[in-house]
This record gives C-alpha cells, structure tokens and sequence, in this order.
C-alpha cells in the first residue's frame, strides 16, 4: 500500500487521526494532515482505506 | 401557487410526522432516488437532496457548488443572512474559505480536543454534582446538555464563565428561524458588542485562548485578520460551538432512555463504547436539519436531473444517513455499528469545524450522567416533550428527567 497525501486541500477535519491514528496526525499550527507512514503495515490498510474514504476533502489517496 | 405546484414542491422545512425519524417527504424524496424541488420562504425552489451518494456529490470538493450566502441564486435560510453571514468564511468558498479555517483548526483538532479531555470531565462532574443538588424533575437541557458545551466554549475563547449565559442568550436568537429580522439583527449587533469589548481587552490582559490569540496574533502581530474579521470568528465559534453540542447531548439522552439495552452496552465499556455511540447518534439523529445549502456553479447532473448553474440545492443529512445503500437496518439504533460513512458533520471542505471537541464533549457527558443517576427516567410521557422543528438544528425544548 502507498499513501500520498495532497495538504493544499486538507481542511482538517481530522477524521484520518480518528481512524487511523499511527498512520496520520494533524501540524499544530494549522491542522493540516501529517503522514507518519506513506506505506504502513497490512493491520492498518483497512482503516488507511477508511481514512481516505471519509475524508471530507478528498486529499487522501490509498494506491494498492 | 396552485395545489399541483404545491405537491411538486414542498415548503421547506419539511413537518415531521414521528420526531425519530426524518421527514416522511424527504425519505419519499430518497427512495424516488433524485433530487425534487421544495418551496423555501422567498418562494423560490431549490433542489432538495436526499441520497447520501448524492450528498456526498454536491458537498464534495468538486467545485460544481458553493457556499457563498450572498449568491444571487442561494437558497438563503431567511432574508436576514447575507448581511449577518455575508461575510463569514465559512460562508465562502476557496481563499476565502480554507486559509482562515485553518486559522481557528489548531484549537480543534484531535490532539487538542483531547488535550481538554480531562478538564471536560471535570466540567461534566461538577455540573452532576450541581444536579444532584436540585429538586426533581430537572431540566436537563438547560441544567446539563447547554451548560456543558456553553462552558467548554467559553474556556476555549477565554471568556470567564460567568458569562456563559449572556453568551448563550444572544446565540440562540441569531439561529432561531422563526424569529422576526429585526430581533434577530438586534441580537447579532449585541453579540458582536460583547466579542468586540472582550477581544479588546485581551490587547491589554492576553491569555492562551483563542479570543486573546485572534487579536494579539493574528490582527497584531501577523496582520492577517482585521480587528472586525477576528471578532467575526469570535461569532462564529459561539454560534456554531455550543447549542449544536447542546441539542446533540440532549437528543442522546433521550436516545439512550428511550433504548435501555443500548444504554447498558454504552455503561458496560464507556471508554470502548463511547466514541461509536457518538458516531451512532450523530447518524441517528442527523442533527443539522435544514442545511447545508450551496449554489450551484456548474450545470450538474445528479441522480439524472441537470441541476443548473444559478439554482439552489438543500442536502437533507436526516434522510441521508438513513439510506439504505450505506446502512444496515438504517432505521434502528445501534451503537455497536461499525460503518462510519455518516455525514452527521456534513462533507467537503466545510464539514464541522468543531467536530473533534464535540465528540469529546458527548464522550463525556452521556456515560458520566447514566453513571451518576442509573435509575434516571423521564419526568413526562415522551408524547409532550417538544422539539424544535424551526430551527437549523433539530433538539429537545427541555428534557425532564427524575432519578
């Protein structure tokens, strides 16, 4: 799995760190989506997969 | 208007038959499954969308809608709001929106959401305490549901507590429907007094909330705020922070008392089952009633209607979050429920700012009450609590309980 992240349109909400909490976080100063790990471990595909589903702006994207 | 035109288009708001369910019309509207027109205030008639699918379309980041209230062709929710949201970012699109939204995100983000957890808590432990004091019945929206958010919102602006009823006073009029322009303009202008004399005097006294923040960094030090701009955030994180809170705390405990057995599972692991029976609720009660609303930008085709550039569109997120194309057993409350596609916080770029701290507000508040009181009940049949059909947001008048 490869996640690419697009921070221009991150509003952030942060739903991707309720979900998966060890593969995104949010910058303090603005809230805007950190990725932690761009290719994370089989246990964290399905909520990585949920991650980008939800999100309200569209700014994760989960290839594989 | 002649009957048949009336029968093509609704007025909105749409009357609720049974206060648990959405309007009989816009379910009808989703199982017909495209967009139908509704008749709003000003006669005019926007799209009303009931799919979540499509929903999910028009609030997404595709740039075919917008938020813009002061748009001509807005389905505005009075005559009052291009001139008391005209110029409020989230009633914006793009530079307009985003770069001022992330001004106020750092105080709403998970991590400092969570960060307020404990002292949440405490505020949730004092007002049971205070509770437990008084003679029954006991409003618990006023007492309880109200008090809390009111209080978490007042310590993230920096506001002393004890203002929290002047502060919730004003609020309410401002998004109340049925209220008649001038009251509301009147009520707005005091508000906004209130914040403006307060942000001031944090020029002199600075703190660490977010008021204090707003004018000493943002309009002094940064110059990217005017003085006016920051105290329209100040406006806003009121409006939009605590009676929507509030109403959801308040429809969660009749939630839970209506349906004891998902009331034990809540108490039976309250840190494990609190966050999903947050998520549950806001599916449930798909509190945000007759918003959001956008323009349409771009001729559009949803569910083979061309919605067209100029023309209004409701989505209806009651009626979403009980379709049947995303939900089991849409209908029923389960807190257990693992799908979390709901959009009891809206989508797209304007989705709930305050969204993180609520939850933790609601995490809060549901199982320390039913700890506190596990014999707590209703004070009144369920046929004469009111609920306020009238406003944006969907909530109990008042919520007598004994114990």
């Amino acid at each position: 799995m490869r996640i690419t992240i697009e921070e221009d349109k991150c509003c952030g909400a942060g739903q991707c760190v309720l979900l998966a909490p060890e593969v995104f976080d949010q910058r303090d100063e603005d809230g805007v989506v950190v990725l932690l790990d761009a290719e994370p471990p089989a246990e964290q595909h399905a909520a990585a997969r949920e991650a980008a589903a939800v999100c309200p702006a569209s700014a994760i994207e989960v290839q594989a | 208007m002649s009957n048949d035109t009336m029968a093509e288009a609704p007025a909105f708001p749409l009357p609720r038959g049974c206060p648990f369910a959405p309007p009989e019309t816009a379910t009808a509207f989703r199982e017909a499954g495209v967009p139908r027109r509704v008749t709003i205030w000003d006669g005019s008639r926007p799209w009303l969308i009931t799919r979540h699918d499509h929903v999910q379309q028009v609030l997404g980041p595709n740039g075919r809608f917008g938020a813009d209230v002061t748009d001509a062709g807005f389905p505005n929710t009075s005559s009052a709001q291009p001139a008391v949201e005209g110029n409020i970012f989230f009633r914006k699109d793009g530079d307009e929106h985003l770069p001022i939204r992330r001004i106020l995100n750092p105080d709403f983000t998970v991590k400092a959401s969570e960060k307020l957890r404990a002292r949440i808590a405490d505020l949730t432990e004092q007002l049971l305490d205070e509770l437990a004091d008084k003679a029954e019945p006991v409003d618990l929206i006023e007492e309880y549901a109200l008090a809390l958010p009111t209080m978490v919102i007042c310590e993230i602006l920096g506001v002393p507590l004890d203002q929290r009823h002047a502060v919730h006073e004003s609020a309410k009029k401002v998004v109340q429907l049925s209220l008649p322009k001038e009251e509301k303009l009147a009520a707005h202008r005091k508000q906004v007094e209130n914040i403006r004399r307060t942000m001031a005097d944090k020029r002199d006294h600075p703190d660490d909330g977010l008021l204090s923040r707003l004018v000493n960094t943002w309009v002094d030090d940064k110059n990217v705020l005017t003085f006016d701009e920051a105290v329209r955030l100040g406006m806003l994180v009121i409006g939009a922070g605590h009676e929507t809170t509030a109403n959801m705390i308040g429809l969660g405990i009749l939630g839970f008392l209506r349906e004891p057995a998902q009331r034990d599972t809540l108490l039976a692991d309250p840190r494990k089952n609190a966050a999903p029976a947050v998520e549950e609720m806001m599916r449930y009660w798909s509190m945000v009633q007759t918003e959001p609303r956008r323009v349409c930008l771009q001729d559009t085709e949803i569910g083979g209607v061309l919605i067209k550039a100029g023309e209004g569109v409701i989505c209806n997120l009651p009626a979403a979050n009980r379709d049947p194309a995303v939900f089991t057993d849409p209908e029923r409350l389960d807190i257990t429920r693992t799908e979390r596609r709901h959009i009891g916080f809206g989508f797209g770029v304007h989705q709930c700012l305050g969204q993180n701290l609520s939850r933790v507000e609601m995490q809060e508040a549901w199982p320390r009450l039913f700890q506190r009181f596990p014999t707590l009940r209703l004070a009144v049949a369920e046929s004469e609590l009111h609920f306020h059909d009238d406003a944006l947001t969907y909530g109990l008048e008042e919520l007598p309980v004994t114990w």
